[in-house]
């Protein structure tokens, strides 16, 4: 038994210096792939999964931990005990080289410029009556924040300011269906908001001139997500689920000002939009054995279909269609606390995740590891991921840490 | 009739997004206007008649078919506007509303550009003269008696925004070609113009530059070439064949520079589609507008030595300011390039008055300085800022017409350089 809690322990720290690692590593994207509205770390985004699915290169199709996975197979809400809850917070790292007036002929910079996140995931409630399955959850699964800027000479100043997220709250429900099948549909509302400001700022001994660009949206839109999932065998759970393309809108407003001797302003409304792909995906998890298991995913994203307007104007996004994927292991060790029953579950896992921008071909490399402590009704993961991306000939990187907690009536 | 006045400013906003989107028509009706003489003498103002503005000596209504058969049963004469007015406010509207406001922008120039060419077949013709590296089109309008044709008559050319930021530069040879187009058909000395010459307008010359100036940083000022060095942008104002990199007080060599020269003359597709444009025509005169500091300059910019027809460009250039003055008292300062601004070399003006002496011209639009708005004009100023020069405009329309130009290229001699002096402070703000 010491020998292994020794064991255990080793595997900790060198998870624990896995995660030092990854807070350390600063990331950015591509040209192209920080547009204005795109999301912070990558375009392919499904769902929120918490730490357990971020440790095993973000599989979420066909393994379900909490009730956050409705956002991407609500079928799986048949799979989760009669009552769970639970809560996902993250940090986020990224860098960026090239987005908004930096590195685009404005604002030079010699290396990326990091800008880290931390916010909460999801929160999210799961019941089962019978074959059915109810969920709620709130999610927070994109942010449009970007590294802030403020560059101060004698007599000038330029700042510039980007922040914003998006929010999807979702109402899911599943149906065990004869011949372990389940199938499961949810209901999406997301909204959102970004704000984007730059001020430039000239000073000399006849007064000060101020140049404001203020730009904001407000995002709000409805789509549907659904799914099927299959027990095999009791070993094998097969699944599919997708995602609907859906209209995010943004209602906009613009003000460019000028202010010194004279006061100038431009003042706009606009309705935007921008229609977001569809994505379907497929996945597996098999369970070689009470300790062992393994998921992966795949899923497409269909971002030829991409359209975006702004400000009434169309914006030019020459985007592909991409495959996200991930996958990988899991181990769960027993282990003793206040003498009472646990299992320390360790989490290797790997994901490859293009992105849609095709002015350059990009793609982020992750490994992703978790750990976390599980008591018979309450479990804490914590992962991390590290992406490193090529084609930009920047090395972008991106990487993150998720911590989850969830509750469960009863133990599965 | 004040009252009347201020209710077409409140029902003539209304009415244009009425017209912009359903229209009367959907509705069964029409817009008509009625002689303000016959519109009193029938005292159609207790009609209870749907009135839309009041403009040039006649009254505008939104009539419903009742309205129309009332209008014949008194026998007053109206003129069916409908069709003209849609188009009109169709094209006022798309550029409105953008984060630009009333300024255009590369897709409402577009736009703009080809209602005039299908509101006026015969005597507008639209051309791609080139494209842009962000694969955007550079477009010219051709405004003569046979547009399509290639008569080979008389060309004045009208060129804005060679520099991003300087977004007035756009509107003022965009309307000046709306001007001449509407006026064709009353106006006998617009006609003579079109039916003697061809009048090229290229709006916008650095379309990349100006979408980023609108959706970007404000301020940005070249073309959007991604330099070797991680720098951005060869100001193409200083790209022209003509001492071209004559010296680095004039343009920069240095590829962050707000006056970089780029790698070669005519290395820039905005330069090398004006060049192509340009050597096709007789050009006889021509305009490149900028912003700001209300001056008429004129070659050379690249020495202070004086043009061989000096006296010829300063006369012009001095009616020209005073057609400007005359019309509201504002002052545009009018003198060498290189005296009254700053050196230039490489620029619009030094290469096309090289090609043949055309009369040439950089018109620095208002504001007349940095305190009073620099690069920004409020949208309500630009009708009156193309007013102001309107006159001008005409005066050297007509003048090259009637002046031709002894064609192929004139040996430059090139002065002594000097030693690179400290920068003067106006070097500080390119304009």
């Amino acid at each position: 038994m010491v020998s292994g809690v020794r064991r255990v322990v080793l595997l900790a720290a060198v998870l624990a210096g896995c995660l030092l690692v990854c807070v350390g590593a600063s990331a950015q994207l591509v040209l192209g792939q920080y547009e204005d509205e795109a999301p912070l770390g990558t375009w392919n985004i499904f769902g929120s999964p918490p730490a357990p699915a971020v440790g095993l290169g973000g599989a979420q199709l066909a393994r379900s931990w909490d009730a956050s996975v409705s956002l991407a197979n609500p079928a799986l809400l048949s799979s989760l005990p009669r009552l769970s809850a639970s809560l996902s917070a993250s940090y986020g790292r990224a860098s960026l080289f090239r987005y908004a007036l930096v590195n685009t002929g404005v604002v030079e910079s010699s290396g990326n410029l990091p800008v880290g996140l931390f916010g909460a995931d999801s929160a999210a409630v799961a019941a089962r009556f019978g074959p059915w399955a109810l969920a709620f959850v709130a999610a927070a699964p994109e942010s449009y924040g970007r590294p802030r800027i403020d560059i101060a000479g004698q007599g000038y100043r330029l700042t510039f300011d980007q922040t914003g997220l998006l929010r999807v709250f979702h109402a899911g429900v599943a149906r065990r269906l004869p011949g372990g099948w389940s199938a499961g549909l949810g209901l999406n509302y997301a909204a959102g908001r970004l704000d984007r400001t730059t001020v430039d700022m000239t000073t000399d001994p006849s007064g000060t001139i101020t140049i404001t660009d203020d730009k904001s949206e407000r995002y709000h839109g409805f789509f549907l997500n659904a799914g099927l999932a299959w027990e095999a065998t009791p070993r094998l759970i097969v699944a599919v689920a997708g995602r609907s393309p859906y209209l995010k809108k943004g209602s906009a407003s613009s003000l460019l000002r000028y202010e010194a001797a004279t006061d100038i302003r431009i003042e706009a409304e606009a309705v935007n939009s921008y229609r977001q792909p569809w994505v379907v995906g497929a996945g597996a998890s098999y369970r070689l054995s009470p300790a062992w298991s393994l998921a992966a995913d795949a899923a497409f994203f269909g971002w030829s279909g991409y359209r975006a307007t702004f400000f009434d104007e169309p914006l030019v996004r020459p985007f592909r269609n991409v495959v996200r994927a991930g996958g990988g292991v899991e181990y769960l060790a027993p282990a003793g606390m206040y003498g009472r029953a646990a299992r320390i579950p360790f989490r290797l896992g790997f994901s490859v995740d293009p992105q849609p921008v095709t002015s350059v071909r990009s793609t982020y490399l992750a490994l992703t590891f978790g750990t976390g402590l599980q008591l018979r009704a309450l479990a804490v993961d914590i992962s991390a991921s590290y992406g490193r991306e090529s084609g930009s000939g920047r090395a972008l990187k991106v990487g993150r840490i998720v911590l989850s907690v969830r509750y469960e009536t009863d133990e599965r | 009739m004040p009252w009347m006045r201020r209710i077409a400013l409140v029902l003539a906003a209304l009415a244009l997004s009425a017209v912009g989107t359903a229209g009367p028509e959907g509705e069964g009706g029409r817009i008509v206007s009625v002689a303000v003489r016959d519109f009193a003498a029938a005292r159609l103002s207790r009609a209870g008649l749907d009135l839309l503005m009041e403009k040039e000596g006649r009254i505008y209504i939104v009539a419903s078919p009742r309205d129309l058969a009332a209008l014949g049963a008194r026998r007053v004469p109206f003129t069916d506007e409908t069709l003209r007015l849609e188009q009109a406010s169709l094209r006022g509207l798309s550029a409105e509303g953008g984060v630009n406001g009333a300024f255009h922008d590369t897709l409402e120039t577009e736009a703009e550009l080809r209602a005039l060419e299908a509101e006026h077949p015969g005597l507008a013709s639209v051309r791609e003269i080139g494209q842009t590296l962000e694969k955007r089109k550079i477009l010219a309008l051709k405004i003569s008696d046979n547009a399509a044709a290639d008569e080979h008559e008389p060309a004045l050319l009208f060129v804005g925004c060679h520099h991003a930021r300087e977004w007035i530069s756009v509107e003022v040879p965009l309307l000046f070609g709306r001007f001449l187009l509407e006026n064709y058909a009353t106006d006998p000395a617009v006609r003579a113009l079109v039916d003697e010459g061809e009048i090229w307008v290229v709006p916008i010359a650095n379309p990349d530059g100006l979408e980023y100036s609108i959706r970007v940083y404000r301020y940005w000022r070249k073309n959007r070439r991604a330099n070797a060095d991680g720098t951005f942008g060869v100001d193409i104002n200083r790209n022209y064949g003509y001492a071209w990199g004559f010296d680095d007080v004039g343009s920069s060599g240095v590829p962050g520079s707000d006056v970089y020269r780029g790698t070669a003359a005519f290395s820039e597709p905005e330069t090398a589609a004006i060049r192509a444009l340009i050597l096709g025509l007789d050009l006889r005169a021509m305009i490149s507008f900028h912003s700001f500091g209300q001056d008429i300059l004129f070659p050379w910019g690249f020495t202070t030595q004086a043009a061989p027809t000096d006296a010829e460009l300063r006369a012009v250039g001095g009616a020209m300011a005073g057609f400007i003055e005359g019309v509201n008292g504002r002052t545009y300062v009018y003198g060498e390039a290189s005296s009254a601004l700053y050196l230039t070399n490489g620029d619009t003006v030094d290469w096309t008055y090289s090609l043949a002496g055309a009369p040439s011209y950089t018109i620095e639009l208002p504001p007349v300085d940095i305190d009073h708005g620099g690069f920004f004009n409020d949208e309500a100023a630009i009708t009156g800022i193309f007013e102001e020069n309107r006159p001008g405009m005409l005066y050297l329309t007509r003048y090259a017409i009637d002046h031709p130009r002894v064609p192929g290229p004139r040996k430059l001699v090139r002065p002594k350089r000097s030693a690179p002096g400290p920068a003067r402070r106006s070097q500080r703000i390119q304009r």
